[in-house]
């Protein structure tokens, strides 16, 4: 039976980060966590390839505060996550993460393929697949749209800038997948009641061997400025105007802007 | 640790990076890791390189899997930095060096400076929210996007050309198929029209192509218009992952405007919307919005424009 | 805990439904809470005041832990006409303390609060699922369907809010009609809190409730309403549905309009609209209480009807706290026995509590709100009697009576006459 890994990231929905316009700091007061939108893509890869060939499927994630999204995941399909949850992680680059990752996995042994989003919500740094496959010796494969199992390996198609390339592997992989490889449902009821019933394992850096001096970031945040955008938010159909009314006012605006010819 | 690596699958993002790398390296050595023959390593050479190292990869197998031949090059000399090309598979393979190196990788990086033995650098987080600022001590990796330097030519510059022989691969390409070749090019037009997922249906698009040809513009659209539903070119879509454009107009429909989007059209003129949701994020950023059911609202602007022009 | 079913589903996590989820687990009953939004509160609204007296009985002191944003000590009515308003202002102690407290609240951190609270006494929490319908056998109800699945329960509390869909589809209650709902509206607008203690006249803590009554639903039926919140202000409209269909404006344009209001408009001064929401308020009250339980059902809160709106003011959350605590307390002494006969005791209970009480005492008044010279004529009457006394232009000043009798002679005499007492016996 083989075994599955996918990664996933706990991450702040960046629609509920607002920016401070004078000062543009970010702020997150009323930020609500999410795993991140391509990881439930590679959950849901998981997910079907366990119901395919009964494969072992479970769920890795590491963060400052990533226990909140446990009941979460375990309602997509996975049979166990297991986490590593230390505050010295709030600062984590991909580095430090892939380290730890690979850790997890390699302390869950023996595993087949982990699968991984295209890149993360906030970072999409879309390096910690690559970086998991190049620490765990494990071949790289980026940016699938289509992915099957086969005695030696996989078979994955590619999406990369100048078509699709279909390529064969041999031995394990790591695996990261584009949005458009499925589409990932929304957990039902009675999903959401089971993961309630799921086990998860807690790991420590102590139990994956990883010195807390490892986990230093080797890229240093200095400062994180948002982005402001100054616009005239003017509604066409206010005070009652037609829809009709409203299109010919936008067409002499844009007129009057010098827009339109 | 001296010395700045650029490695590119294609010349053309190689000169571009050779040009930074030149700035940054001042006296030391620059060596450029590129695929072809020695003609292609001498170009290299007048784009800046002190040196060339031919990748020459069988025809099956992936470019990225270059690793390990790379990584024995470096054996003897570590670089301070190591320039990547920002494509698919580059980001791939500055992940896998940067992780055997212990380095940090700066993906899609926006500015690179030298402030002594360190690099401040730049880049996008938050789906195009914010700019990070970074600095890294050591051994840098960094994947650079297409365009962002300008590659100069510098005449009566000499330098070494090898060949390196990659071996060792994990993957075969069983097949290869290749993008039909679009015409679609809408980073330079002047007006853009903006399909989202609100269209109801691949037939309703026909109302977007409409409008564009009344402007004179373009048509664009949102990343599941084009790698969802694929009702359009995947060089149509705009956004982080996607194209940036900065027309005078930018006139969207369907399009809710989560950040990732709007990252591409943060340099529009003028943002127009028609939404049905008074709460999509498309409307806190628009100049111009009509409220309404795009059914309703693009056949009466179809009037409108035609009826101004 | 078997594997499909409960002793007890509750459909909403509203304050009725978690109230009810919070006592039942505390009684040791198996509780299913379902939410359709992403988190308690995402998906519901409120004016913002929440009278604390029902809660207070049931988790006596919460104030200290609730994410409650200011206390409200402060309240003005005012009477609007396009250019004018009329103010009357009460800031006592007294409004808030001796169990009278009341205090403002975004729903979003509140009903998460208070479904916590449920979630520790025991009840399982579950969001991001509808239930679609209710599972019927031998025409009782056995459980709930959400997509494809069905979980059955002893009983099913529909806390399901206003319009019960699923009140609805077992014939327990009839789709609104236009004139028994309102529609509000609201905006949430960031300020700072210094700013708004400033312009609020209030300590740290403090908060100000407002109304407006008049001008800003055009002389129609209901009201505008402004609470401070801590760092943000509430600020929205209710108005009957009747009447909407006459309007040329729709919902937001009323809002925006008010927002320009000159009465309103430096309260919110440099603030940033941070949400629009627009939700229904049962607007009939006691005579459109539905049935209430049913054989394995019962029905609480909004969906109940559970609501008392004099147009300008909209009271409900105590109420649907109060209803959810009758409703479970029925439940634990109907012993496992989920019939109409058994779950009878759940009207009872609330004959005895305030919300029948209340809502009894208010039920004239809708029909007196029917009458729109209250939210037209005498609006612009306030104002012309008042403007007329504080405008001094040197030109001959009337005798006092004169004053007062030339606006009121637009409306006429008797029918002010008429309107003061029927007011008074709606009450
Ligand atoms: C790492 C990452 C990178 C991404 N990169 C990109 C990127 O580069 N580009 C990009 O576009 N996206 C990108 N996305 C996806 C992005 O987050 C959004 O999911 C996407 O932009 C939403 O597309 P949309 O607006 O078409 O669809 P939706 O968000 O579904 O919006 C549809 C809108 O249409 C409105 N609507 C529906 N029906 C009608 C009607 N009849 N009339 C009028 N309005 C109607 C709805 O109210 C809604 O606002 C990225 C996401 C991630 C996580
Ligand atoms: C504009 C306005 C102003 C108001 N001002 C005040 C005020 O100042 N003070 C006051 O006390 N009251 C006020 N009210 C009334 C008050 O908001 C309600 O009476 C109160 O929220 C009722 O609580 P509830 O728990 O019954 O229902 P709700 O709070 O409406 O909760 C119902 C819950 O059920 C969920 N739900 C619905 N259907 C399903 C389903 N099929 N499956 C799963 N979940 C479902 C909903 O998402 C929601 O969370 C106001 C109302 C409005 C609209
Ligand atoms: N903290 C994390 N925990 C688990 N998986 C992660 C974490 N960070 C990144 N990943 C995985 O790596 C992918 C790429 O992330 P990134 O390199 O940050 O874009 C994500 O889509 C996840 O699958």
């Amino acid at each position: 039976m083989k075994k599955i890994v996918a990664c996933y990231k706990w991450v702040a929905d960046e629609a509920d980060i607002r920016i401070d316009e004078k000062s543009r700091a970010l702020n997150f007061d009323r930020v609500k966590y999410k795993i991140s939108e391509y990881d439930r893509n590679a959950i849901e890869v998981g997910n079907s390839l366990k119901d395919k060939y009964s494969c072992e499927f479970v769920a890795v994630t590491c963060g400052a505060q990533v226990e909140s999204s446990l009941k979460d995941v375990l309602s997509r399909g996975p049979t166990n996550v297991y986490y590593i949850n230390d505050e010295i992680l709030a600062d984590a680059d991909g580095g430090v993460t892939a380290k730890v990752l690979a850790g997890i996995i390699k302390k869950i042994g023996a595993v087949d393929l982990v699968i991984c989003g295209e890149g993360s919500g906030d970072e999409y740094g879309q390096q910690v697949g690559p970086r998991l496959a190049a620490l765990l010796g494990y071949a790289s494969c980026t940016f699938v749209t289509k992915l099957d199992l086969t005695d030696e390996g996989l078979m994955a198609e590619r999406k990369l800038e100048d078509g699709i390339e279909v390529v064969q592997v041999q031995g394990p992989a790591v695996v990261t997948v584009l949005p458009d490889i499925n589409t990932p449902p929304i957990p039902t009821l009675k999903q959401i009641l089971g993961a309630k019933k799921k086990p998860t394992t807690k790991l420590s850096l102590k139990d994956i061997g990883l010195s807390r001096d490892a986990c230093a970031p080797k890229l240093k945040n200095i400062g994180v400025l948002g982005t402001v955008m100054e616009r005239k938010g003017i509604c066409m159909n206010i005070d009652g105007l037609s829809i009709q009314e409203a299109a010919e006012k936008l067409a002499k605006r844009l007129s009057a802007d010098g827009i339109l010819g | 640790m001296s010395g700045i690596w650029v490695i590119s699958e294609t010349p053309k993002i190689a000169w571009e990076m050779l040009a930074k790398a030149r700035e940054l390296a001042g006296n030391e050595v620059v060596t450029a890791f590129v695929v072809g023959d020695y003609e292609t390593g001498m170009d290299a050479i007048s784009f800046g390189a002190d040196q060339v190292l031919l990748l020459e990869m069988p025809a099956n197998i992936p470019w990225e899997e270059c690793r390990d031949v790379i990584l024995k090059a470096g054996e003897t000399n570590k670089p301070s930095l190591i320039m990547v090309a920002a494509t698919r598979r580059g980001k791939d393979l500055a992940a896998q060096l940067a992780a055997l190196l212990d380095a940090p990788c700066v993906s899609e990086c926006k500015s690179i400076i030298k402030d002594g033995e360190n690099f401040l650098t730049e880049r996008i987080v938050y789906g195009g929210l914010a700019v990070k600022k970074m600095v890294s001590n050591g051994c840098l990796v960094a994947t650079i996007p297409p365009g962002t330097y300008h590659p100069e030519k510098i005449e009566g510059r000499s330098g070494d050309v090898k060949q390196l022989k990659p071996q060792g691969f994990k993957m075969v390409v069983r097949e290869r198929r290749p993008k039909p070749a679009t015409s679609v090019n809408i980073s330079d037009a002047n007006i853009v029209v903006g399909v989202g997922r609100g269209f109801g249906s691949k037939e309703e698009i026909q109302m977007a192509e409409r409008l564009a040809d009344i402007l004179d513009g373009a048509i664009g659209c949102t990343r599941p218009v084009a790698e969802d539903l694929r009702w359009l070119p995947e060089e149509c879509y705009i956004g982080l992952s996607g194209q940036v454009v900065r027309p005078a107009l930018y006139l969207c429909a369907g399009v809710s405007g989560q950040v990732q989007h709007v990252y591409g059209i943060r340099d529009a003129k003028t943002i127009v919307a028609v939404e049905k949701n008074e709460n999509a994020p498309i409307i806190r950023i628009a100049d111009y919005y009509i409220l309404g059911d795009l059914k309703e609202v693009l056949p009466a602007l179809i009037g409108a424009f035609a009826k101004a022009k | 805990m078997s594997e499909d079913r409960f002793d007890v589903i509750i459909v909403g996590a509203g304050p009725a439904g978690s109230t009810a989820a919070y006592i039942l687990a505390g009684a040791g009953k198996e509780v299913l809470l379902i939410e359709r939004g992403d988190e308690p509160g995402a998906k519901n609204m409120t004016g913002g005041r929440l009278y604390g007296h029902s809660l207070e009985k049931i988790i006596p002191g919460f104030a200290q832990e609730a994410p409650l944003e200011r206390r409200i000590v402060k309240e003005t009515v005012s009477f609007l006409t396009s250019d004018t308003s009329v103010s009357f202002d009460l800031q006592s102690e007294l409004l808030g303390s001796g169990g009278k407290e009341s205090y403002s609240v975004l729903r979003a951190e509140f009903d998460c609060w208070l479904a916590k609270k449920a979630e520790k006494a025991g009840a399982i929490l579950v969001t991001g699922i509808r239930v679609d319908d209710l599972f019927m056998e031998e025409g009782r109800v056995k459980g709930v369907i959400a997509g494809e699945d069905i979980m059955e329960a002893g009983v099913v509390i529909l806390a399901d809010g206003v319009n019960s869909l699923l009140a609805q589809k077992i014939g327990m209650k009839q789709e609104l009609k236009p004139h028994q709902a309102a529609v509000g509206a609201k905006e949430i607008i960031e300020l700072p809190g210094e700013v708004i203690e400033d312009r609020f006249n209030l300590h740290e803590g403090e908060g100000a409730a407002r109304l407006f009554v008049g001008d800003c639903t055009k002389g129609r039926i209901g009201g505008g309403f402004l609470y401070t919140n801590k760092k943000s202000i509430s600020l929205g409209l209710v108005f009957t549905l009747s009447d909407l269909q006459s309007w040329e404006k729709t919902v937001p344009e009323m809002v925006e309009d008010f927002k320009h209001h000159p009465a309103v408009s430096p309260l919110i001064k440099g603030g940033r609209t941070l949400e629009y929401s627009a939700h229904l308020v049962p607007e009939a009250g006691y005579s459109m209480i539905p049935k209430l339980y049913g054989d394995g059902v019962v029905v609480v809160g909004d969906a109940a009807g559970f609501v008392i709106n004099i147009g300008y003011m909209v009271r409900g959350m105590d109420l649907a706290i109060a209803s959810g605590e009758a409703a479970a307390k029925a439940i634990i002494s109907a012993h496992d026995v989920y019939t109409t006969q058994a779950l009878s005791r759940y009207r009872k209970l609330l004959e005895e509590s305030f919300v029948i009480r209340d809502l009894k005492q208010y039920s004239k008044f809708p029909a007196f709100l029917n009458n729109k010279r209250i939210f037209n004529e005498y609006p612009q009457l306030i104002a012309e009697l008042m403007t007329d006394f504080f405008s001094v232009d040197g030109s001959p000043v009337p005798p006092m009576m004169k004053r007062i009798l030339k606006p009121v002679k637009k409306v006429g005499l008797m029918k002010v006459a008429s309107d003061v007492w029927k007011g008074v016996r709606a009450l």
